[in-house]
């Protein structure tokens, strides 16, 4: 199995490098709120990788350019993956190899990603295949949720190269497509109550405690009647507390989305969650604070393009199944600003509360079909602009 | 004279973290480069240990020369995974037969020895979990970079890692509690090595034959010994490689272990003329339990068999 010089037997290689940086990045040590840590990994392994040039901008972003087509001048393909860390203990996160797959919380939220887009680099420039495109990868940091994609932002608005269309490296599973946005919109929902003193609880039965209020909030949501049509969901993504000894907890956050597929209904329903909130504030006696930390459109890409005709045809090609997804939320952004993007799953896994592995056998048809990927959609874009 | 300091010969892994580097003094000094593990069920750890170190430190840099699984017999997948991930394996039973086979860490190291090519030899251990290249480049550097040493020790902070706890205190109990106190009282210059039964280590051929192996625990203890004794301080170096997490054995185990670095650190110090033992040293380890609201005495017998020096294997 070849593709323009591709060749399977060549990737086998990189698909061990793969495993190898998977497992290294899986286990670095996470000190407080910062991807400082996994930043240097990223940074050392491009500097081994021999890439002559490594950009960091002010967003935290990393950039690596290589540029093969003259031709082409600025127009680039847009390869990207995120940073961002998952608050997992590092006992959990050490990975366990076996024939088949390797096991460890954060493998597919985090590591493969980075070390997918690490060793596809470090292919290009080992190997110096002449390549007639330009592609530029952006390792862009979402650590931090209220930011809203602000280093993504930060890139596109910012970068001198005309990006034809993106690629969004995904874990799992391999022929997923992702390839349409699903808006959001993201709430932090802060709660400050009367703080309870142990000692005193008799005194204080019908008293409610910050979680309390929070877990009321969360079923009022999501008993809310919305439009049939819309296709909104109320989603919960955390609830905490300060938790205190000898006091129940007087604080709490909960932070959840909103989710429509249709653009239209997301401000409409945006206003009945802000006056629900407002509602239960009084009925509940409790200072409650809604703050919008963020927002994703629901933008589509064309069903129907010819990006997504040639995406299919190579899974063909591959015997891979494909399967269409929502877009990740860091694509949805590129799409946003009207940068025609997919998100390609690159091996199969499994991802759950108890258990997160990853296989490694298909990963070098995953690579395959990623620079099938950027071959197909060069081509076709670079058609496009002769055409237009 | 009481050392004053720790150990001369004292470096930090990134030090060495020049790969490109030690390949070229590796070219330069012709050597070759072993790496052994030996292992009882390991399966946990064994393949990414192998993995990353390949990739590293064969395919990307070509500093080792093989990598080598001796295997005491593991009834799990330790055998399959390791053969998978492209290490060559070895049952320690079937390597060279005709002198016997005893179960132990010590048996693997010395019969490594044997099969090794390697002018330089590093020993790891199988149940890393946070396996590393420094594990590795850090011991083979010291000695790449210092020719005048022969034997480089690891040190590292050790977390006591639980089901679901990393805390990041504690580890080296039988080191603080017995062998740092013997060495003060006998060999204080030994005593500022950090973590001298660290099972990370790696050491020149030419020294290492000249070693006679303890089958089991004592291995360590006795290696430094008898470098010291027969080769002096100064050959002996020490590498800090910052944190090594594994999973932490039981005190019922380490009690064990203890009694095993007791008997061979009894048989060096008479062997070199520090004490007189006028009675035999019994080979049963004897422990307590307490069950079925009763005290019960368990003896397990806990032989430390030694290897002679391999130069005179033919």
């Amino acid at each position: 199995m070849s593709v323009k010089g591709f060749t399977l037997k060549n990737l086998n290689q990189y698909c061990d490098n793969i495993l190898t940086d998977a497992i290294m990045y899986n286990q670095i040590p996470i000190s407080s709120e910062s991807t400082d840590s996994q930043k240097e990994f990223i940074l050392n392994r491009l500097k081994e990788y021999n890439v002559p040039k490594i950009d960091r901008d002010d967003a935290g972003n990393i950039i690596v350019d290589y540029f093969q087509s003259e031709e082409l001048e600025k127009k680039s393909v847009l390869i990207l993956t995120p940073i961002k860390y998952k608050k997992l203990s590092r006992h959990e996160r050490f990975v366990r190899l076996d024939k088949d797959k390797a096991y460890g919380k954060g493998l597919i939220e985090n590591s493969l990603k980075v070390s997918v887009m690490l060793n596809i680099i470090n292919y290009l420039f080992n190997e110096k295949h002449d390549l007639r495109y330009n592609i530029t990868f952006l390792f862009t940091d979402i650590s931090n949720i209220e930011q809203n994609f602000e280093s993504l932002n930060h890139y596109i608005d910012n970068t001198d190269s005309d990006v034809m269309f993106a690629i969004d490296i995904d874990s799992t599973s391999l022929g997923d497509i992702g390839f349409k946005s699903l808006g959001k919109y993201r709430y932090k929902i802060k709660v400050k109550t009367e703080q309870i003193d142990l000692i005193n609880i008799c005194e204080a039965p019908n008293k409610l405690s910050a979680m309390d209020i929070l877990t009321e909030i969360g079923a009022r949501l999501k008993i809310i009647g919305w439009p049939e049509e819309s296709c909104t969901f109320i989603n919960i993504i955390d609830i905490s507390s300060d938790s205190k000894e000898e006091v129940i907890s007087d604080e709490g956050v909960m932070k959840l989305e909103l989710l429509s597929r249709k653009s239209q209904y997301l401000e409409y329903e945006n206003q009945i969650l802000n006056s629900t909130i407002k509602k239960l504030s009084k009925e509940l006696r409790t200072d409650i604070d809604l703050d919008l930390i963020g927002y994703s459109p629901a933008n589509y890409f064309m069903e129907k393009s010819k990006l997504i005709d040639e995406i299919i045809e190579i899974h063909e090609k591959l015997g891979i199944k494909s399967k269409f997804r929502v877009i990740r939320d860091e694509a949805a952004v590129l799409l946003q600003k009207n940068i025609p993007t997919v998100s390609i799953g690159i091996t199969n896994g499994k991802l759950t509360v108890n258990e997160e592995y990853i296989e490694k056998k298909p990963i070098s048809k995953g690579l395959i079909q990623l620079f099938m990927v950027i071959d197909r959609g060069t081509n076709l874009f670079r058609g496009e602009n002769k055409n237009g | 004279m009481v050392r004053k300091s720790i150990l001369k010969n004292t470096y930090h892994h990134s030090k060495f973290n020049d790969l490109k580097r030690l390949v070229k003094l590796k070219n330069q000094q012709e050597v070759k480069i072993s790496m052994a593990l030996p292992t009882l069920n390991e399966e946990r750890t064994i393949a990414k240990e192998v993995l990353v170190i390949k990739n590293e430190l064969i395919d990307r840099f070509p500093l080792l020369d093989e990598i080598v699984v001796i295997d005491s017999g593991s009834d799990d997948n330790t055998r399959e995974l390791a053969a998978e991930y492209g290490a060559t394996v070895y049952t320690s039973e079937n390597i060279l037969p005709k002198y016997g086979f005893y179960k132990g860490k010590g048996e693997n190291l010395w019969k490594s020895l044997y099969v090794l090519e390697g002018d330089i030899i590093v020993w790891i251990d199988a149940d890393i979990d946070n396996i590393h290249p420094k594990f590795v480049y850090g011991l083979v550097g010291a000695l790449l970079e210092n020719p005048n040493l022969s034997y480089v020790k690891s040190f590292y902070e050790r977390p006591i890692t639980g089901k679901k706890s990393f805390q990041p205190s504690g580890g080296g109990r039988v080191t603080e509690i017995q062998t740092r106190p013997m060495f003060s009282a006998f060999y204080p210059d030994l005593a500022t090595i950090i973590q001298p039964l660290s099972g990370e280590y790696a050491g020149r051929r030419e020294i290492l034959e000249n070693l006679s192996f303890s089958v089991g625990y004592g291995v360590e203890t006795a290696h430094l010994i008898d470098i010291f004794e027969n080769f002096g301080i100064e050959n002996i170096g020490q590498v800090d490689l910052d944190m090594r997490i594994h999973r932490n054995q039981s005190i019922q185990s380490l009690s064990k272990m203890a009694f095993a670095l007791l008997k061979t650190a009894l048989r060096r110090l008479e062997k070199y003329g520090k004490l007189d033992l006028h009675t035999d040293i019994e080979k049963d380890h004897i422990s307590v339990e307490y069950r079925g609201e009763k005290h019960h005495i368990k003896k397990t017998e806990i032989e430390q068999y030694e290897r002679p020096p391999m130069i005179i294997i033919p």
